[in-house]
């Protein structure tokens, strides 16, 4: 029984429809696929960091039981030559080296494909990869960014010297007279350390070519279903229109699964060949070297400012470790992603940034939550901290004196690269001093300090850059695609509605959150809406959900799509109640006739009309369904403080978070209780970065934390209880006000930790320790700091 | 890795030599050995089946004796690899009278060892290959003892 339409929609803490299903293992991803007469795939992966392949045999594997075919890089090389690389950023001397699906007669990571067995099942999968005998010349590897551009070093591409893939420089200003003419300079060095990214499902994919039809059906765990499709058909020749892709639910991605994968490529070439679907699924250890990997930065930062506390200058320096080769959306990480919004929330009239992409014999890199933007946001959060220590002045002072000012926007960044559509970061400090009671919480760590005590107080005050758009600015990124989004949303004549969105949601809750927003603009039950996504036989086009895109982009795109709908069911509406259009209104989710409230019609009313189309007004067509492609004017620009306090073991080097205060601004909320998921998930993964998780690598290039006993993914005990707030700013360009908040946590978080922490060390005089601050390296800094 | 031990033999240096350098002994006594065969003097291509947790698998490899010095000391030269990965190493081995009848058998190794089998288990590592080793110098024990003088 549906219940009365509530009056609003927008804003309610509505419950994940999504939810149900997943909780009772009712949910619809990729292995839980199962076709008749399908084949399992397993993929022989390489031991080595870097090597030469000087033999490969793969007789008796192709005479192993319920083994179908066995390939190696030479059998894939003609069919499928290279993964491609779509985001081709301009002016930086870009090298797209040959990255082949299975390695032809070099490896060039731990965990790159060397050869692939399908069988009837996957133990004969594997079994059979055993059988494989491949002989290695190892070669020496080279791991660290920054080694890796020196004279002598080991070059993973022939074409490719010094292992550079590209030079990147962005400026505003003059920031090396800024740091010339500086009362103060201050100069760090930040390691942001190679994170993986750990979405609860591992990658796979179900291919299924009928060799009769030519048509490809495959079900992917992906956060863009058209883009895999757009991608599939470039390397493999495949008409796009042959395709399907689907997406039904997607545990997680955080990043990792925008890209194609060599995976993919070769279920598809198996499925083709074999004319039988085959499946192939990672394992968790798999997914740990074959997925792609985030962050990864060397950098070098340098800041000026006057006495007052007042910044003049920034200037960066990043080493960006790309791994072994190109991933999909590599390079615009640690450039546009990540140089352009440098400066933050403050107003730095000089900003200079340069960035070497470097190949190492690691795992590809690509996005990770934040993708660029919380490498930015950690090195500035931390820089303003250390300025504030070194002028003795309280950190949020600092923040005060060095905000753009509310009136201030739309404000334009010193590079030029973007205009920060609205803020208040003053609102969403002062509001997270009063929560966190600032005074008070200075007097108990004085109070602390007095009993020996190692208490720490950390500030981020973000801004990030997201809903990333708009198709223009990505064409003059370089990226190989459009930033728009696509709606369709059509009126059953019952009055049911279904929304198709180009998006891909894949964990976040846009089928509960898209049902609002169509549910007020066409006011319906918000239970009458169905919402499908990642299907790309059923969706005409779309981009996919990163980059906080979702609700900003998809969810405005569905926003005009209904707008639509109303303006030609008002025309019907007015004819079927005998007045002019002009005499008919929009209010209280019914059209009305202006002056008789009495006469009114509802959308399921002049749906059913609509279909029957017994009586049409002049002009007006059957039916009740209208589409968008919504191409955003600019980027969304959510914002926000976090405070975090901490107390430090002084034994160990434990350090327990205390408190957390969260006030985030994303401008209008459509359903709290999925921001504050977001924002729960977002810091998790932000504490996780500044206190436990680290991708490390030995000197070969061996994965050294290649399961989950050695990469320390949070648990819910290792959390605090997060106090979140929020501020109301409403983007002006945007259709619905709103902003994202996806990524924000994640971005916010590790520099409020890690600020924290150094503040609670600065007694000891420590300005400064590098990610992860797992207790070992806090212990280490305070023995030796208080020697 | 390096891996270090010490075994006492209650047999003078000489026929310890000679079981140490003994391909049927060395092939009952090596953990899991499925064939041992010479391929040159002084060096045999073995295939190896180890059934511990996360190395489990089938390795094959080479093992090459050098520096003989006998019955005082020798190099072992190990190279193998398998399903989940791969290791190359030498160890030092001598032997000291200990006593009039006795013997103390030490091994100093230095090996590197990777693939899969290090993401997964590296803390494992040191600790199994310390344990083949004892259960292999156990083994050898009893069949000194269990061999006619």
């Amino acid at each position: 029984m549906a219940v009365a339409t509530p009056t609003k929609a927008f804003g309610a803490a509505i419950k994940r429809r999504e939810d149900p299903r997943f909780i009772t293992g009712k949910g619809q991803y990729t292995d839980d696929v199962r076709l008749l007469n399908m084949a399992t795939m397993a993929i022989l992966r390489s031991p080595y960091g870097h090597a030469r392949i000087t033999r490969i045999d793969v007789e008796s594997a192709r005479r192993a039981p319920g083994v179908l075919a066995v390939y190696t890089g030479k059998d894939i090389q003609s069919v499928a030559p290279s993964m491609p690389c779509a985001w081709l950023i301009p002016n930086s001397d870009l090298k797209t080296p040959n990255y082949p699906p299975l390695a032809v007669d070099r490896v060039r990571y731990f965990g790159e494909g060397v050869a692939m067995v399908v069988a009837e099942n996957g133990y004969q999968a594997k079994d059979a990869l055993d059988l494989i005998e491949v002989d290695y010349e190892p070669l020496p590897a080279v791991v660290d960014q920054e080694q890796a551009v020196q004279e002598g070093a080991p070059q993973l591409h022939d074409d490719v010297p010094h292992n550079l893939a590209f030079t990147w420089h962005i400026a505003g200003g003059d920031a090396d007279a800024a740091i010339r003419d500086a009362d103060v300079v201050i100069r760090q060095r930040f390691i942001n350390q190679r994170l993986l990214p750990t979405a609860i499902e591992t990658r796979g994919a179900v291919a299924d070519f009928n060799q009769a039809t030519g048509d490809l059906t495959i079900w992917l765990t992906s956060q863009n279903p058209h883009i895999h499709r757009l991608l599939i058909s470039l390397v493999l020749g495949i008409p796009e229109h042959k395709i399907r892709v689907i997406a039904r639910d997607v545990g997680g991605g955080f990043g990792s699964k925008i890209p194609l994968y060599a995976g993919e490529v070769l279920a598809i070439i198996a499925s083709r060949d074999l004319g039988r679907p085959v499946r192939w699924s990672e394992e968790r250890s798999e997914n740990y070297v074959a997925t792609t990997h985030g962050r990864d930065h060397i950098q070098d930062v340098e800041l000026a400012a006057n006495r007052d506390g007042r910044i003049t200058g920034l200037r960066v320096k990043a080493w960006a470790s790309l791994g072994a080769y190109l991933s999909t959306a590599a390079p615009g990480v640690p450039t546009w992603l990540f140089g352009l919004i440098l400066s933050g929330c403050y107003d730095i009239p000089n900003a200079d940034c340069t960035v070497y992409g470097v190949f190492t014999n690691k795992t590809p890199t690509d996005a990770y939550r934040g993708a660029g933007r919380p490498e930015a946001t950690y090195l500035i959060e931390r820089m303003v901290d250390l300025l504030a220590a070194e002028l003795k002045l309280d950190p949020a002072e600092v923040r005060r004196k060095n905000f753009i000012p509310a009136d201030k926007f739309p404000y334009t960044v010193a590079n030029g690269g973007l205009t920060y559509d609205s803020g208040n970061y003053q609102g969403t400090l002062d509001k997270a001093l009063e929560l966190v009671d600032y005074q008070a919480l200075r007097r108990e760590q004085e109070e602390a300090r007095r009993q020996g005590r190692m208490m720490g107080i950390g500030f981020s005050t973000y801004v990030e850059v997201c809903g990333l758009a708009p198709s223009a600015a990505a064409g003059a990124m370089g990226f190989q695609g459009g930033l728009w989004e696509s709606a369709t949303v059509r009126v059953h004549p019952t009055g049911k509605v279904v929304v198709l969105t180009g998006t891909s949601p894949h964990g976040q809750g846009e089928e509960t959150a898209f049902a609002q927003i169509v549910a007020d603009e066409l006011g319906v039950d918000v239970n009458d809406v169905e919402v499908v996504h990642g299907d790309t036989a059923q969706i005409q086009y779309g981009m996919g959900t990163y980059g906080s895109r979702t609700a900003v982009v998809g969810g405005a795109a569905i926003a005009v799509a209904c707008q639509k709908v109303r303006e030609k069911a008002l025309k019907i509406a007015a004819h079927m109640m005998e007045v002019a259009p002009e005499d008919v209104e929009w209010a209280d989710g019914r059209f009305r006739v202006k002056g008789a409230p009495e006469t009114s019609k509802t959308i399921a009313d002049v749906a059913l009309h609509s279909y029957l189309a017994w009586s049409m007004p002049q002009g007006v067509t059957p039916g009740l369904e209208e589409g968008h492609f919504y191409d955003p004017s600019n980027n969304v620009f959510p914002f926000g403080c976090h405070i975090c306090v901490v107390e430090i073991d002084r034994d160990t080097g434990d350090v327990a978070i205390k408190r957390y205060v969260a006030v985030d601004d994303c401008g209008p909320v459509i359903n709290p209780m999925l921001v504050d998921g977001q924002l729960h998930g977002g810091i998790a993964q932000g504490i996780a970065q500044a206190l436990f998780e680290e991708a490390v690598y030995d000197e070969n290039g061996q994965l050294l934390t290649g399961t989950m006993m050695d990469y320390a993914v949070p648990k819910a005990a290792d959390l605090p209880k997060f106090e979140l707030a929020r501020t109301v700013t409403p983007s002006p360009h945007n259709p619905l006000g709103i902003k994202g908040i996806g990524e924000a946590g994640t971005i916010a978080a590790s520099p409020a930790v890690v600020n924290a922490v150094v503040d609670a060390l600065s007694p000891l005089g420590i300005k400064h320790i590098d990610m992860p601050l797992k207790p070992e390296k806090v212990w280490r800094a305070i023995e030796q700091a208080s020697r | 890795m390096r891996i270090e031990g010490s075994y006492r033999f209650d047999a003078p240096p000489e026929r310890v030599w000679a079981v140490l350098q003994d391909p049927a002994a060395l092939a009952a006594c090596i953990p899991g050995c499925q064939t041992l065969e010479p391929v040159a003097e002084h060096e045999f291509a073995a295939t190896l089946s180890v059934g511990v947790a996360a190395f489990k698998g089938t390795y094959n490899g080479r093992v090459r004796v050098a520096e003989l010095d006998p019955p005082h000391r020798y190099d072992l030269h190990v190279e193998g690899s398998g399903r989940t990965g791969f290791v190359k190493g030498v160890g030092h081995i001598s032997l000291e009278p200990d006593g009039g009848s006795a013997t103390q058998v030490k091994v100093v190794g230095d090996a590197q060892v990777g693939g899969p089998v290090l993401s997964v288990a590296s803390r494992l590592v040191v600790p199994t290959a310390k344990m083949l080793m004892n259960q292999f110098f156990a083994a050898m024990q009893r069949w000194l003892r269990a061999s006619p003088m």
